[in-house]
């Protein structure tokens, strides 16, 4: 069980949030110029590093607020949370064989 | 253990950085909005629980509408939501020196009197059911005696009551009228 600090309400256990995939990821500005191609890329890929990967998470049962967190695809360690819609902070790169 | 009937709960939202929504809620009904994480303000006759960054119930005795109303009222022109969620709710309240012990067997939350007080309160799980949790902060609240109020939706209710009082059993609960 991951302990994840909801940027709202501190550490809480993960049962309480819910996965909302990569974060960062724009909607098109405009979706009807868009080919299908294009438009499934916008939807269902989703980049899938090893290492440290920007996501989005809700507190579902808890404040209920969406917000980014930035998490080791290896170790599980969540390295920072931030709320929406600012710009992630800094953060070591890590690298693995 | 105790179910304390027919309570009034009213959601509220709104920006906690305009200033026209806090004075407007402090006029309709007393007690500053709590504006920190997982804080409570007033007392049983009117409560307010932080509940996320721009959400807060009212909580009281009775008078759901009545509450509604006033603040639907004074919150005219200010852009923020009211709903009257009283019916949609049950509330449960658990006390005593073990209360603690029972909760923590079904709450991802650590309640540890270092982390979660009197006065405090939070949208968690109860054995899996979503839940808002809050501690009293009166004097029959005391550390060594905490109470609780459970509140869950309405069709939660039974289940919940029969898990806390299953969960309870060990620690010889007694259920008493609310
Ligand atoms: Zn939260």
């Amino acid at each position: 069980m991951l302990l994840i600090p909801c940027p709202y309400c501190g550490n809480r256990e993960e049962v309480e949030f819910s996965y909302g995939g990569e974060a960062h990821i724009e909607r098109p500005k405009e979706p009807e110029r868009l080919s299908d191609a294009e438009w499934a890329d916008y939807l269902f890929m989703q980049t899938n590093p090893k290492g440290i990967f920007l996501e989005r998470w809700v507190h579902t049962h808890g404040c209920r607020r969406w917000f980014n967190a930035a998490r080791d695809t290896v170790s599980y360690q969540i390295l920072a949370s931030y709320p929406m819609g600012i710009t992630p902070p800094k953060l070591p790169k890590t690298t693995y064989l | 253990m105790a179910e304390l009937p027919f309570r009034a709960m009213v959601a509220l939202r709104g920006r906690s950085d305009d200033p026209r929504f806090l004075s407007a809620v402090k006029q309709a009904q007393g007690p500053d909005l709590p504006l920190e994480a997982g804080l409570t303000s007033g007392d049983e006759n009117l409560r307010l629980l932080w509940l996320g960054p721009d959400e807060w119930w009212a909580v009281a005795r009775d008078g759901g509408p009545e509450l509604a109303a006033k603040l639907k009222d004074a919150l005219q022109g200010v852009r923020s939501s009211v709903v009257d969620v009283s019916e949609a709710h049950a509330t449960i309240e658990i006390a005593g020196p073990r209360s603690r012990d029972v909760l923590m067997k079904g709450c991802p939350l650590d309640l540890h009197s270092r982390l979660f007080g009197p006065g405090q309160c939070t949208r968690s799980l109860i054995a899996k059911a979503e839940c808002t949790l809050l501690q009293l902060a009166d004097e029959q609240s005391a550390e060594a005696e905490p109470a609780y109020q459970l509140i869950v939706r309405r069709s939660f209710a039974e289940y919940v009551w029969c898990w806390l009082e299953d969960a309870a059993r060990e620690y010889g609960v007694t259920v008493v009228a609310g």
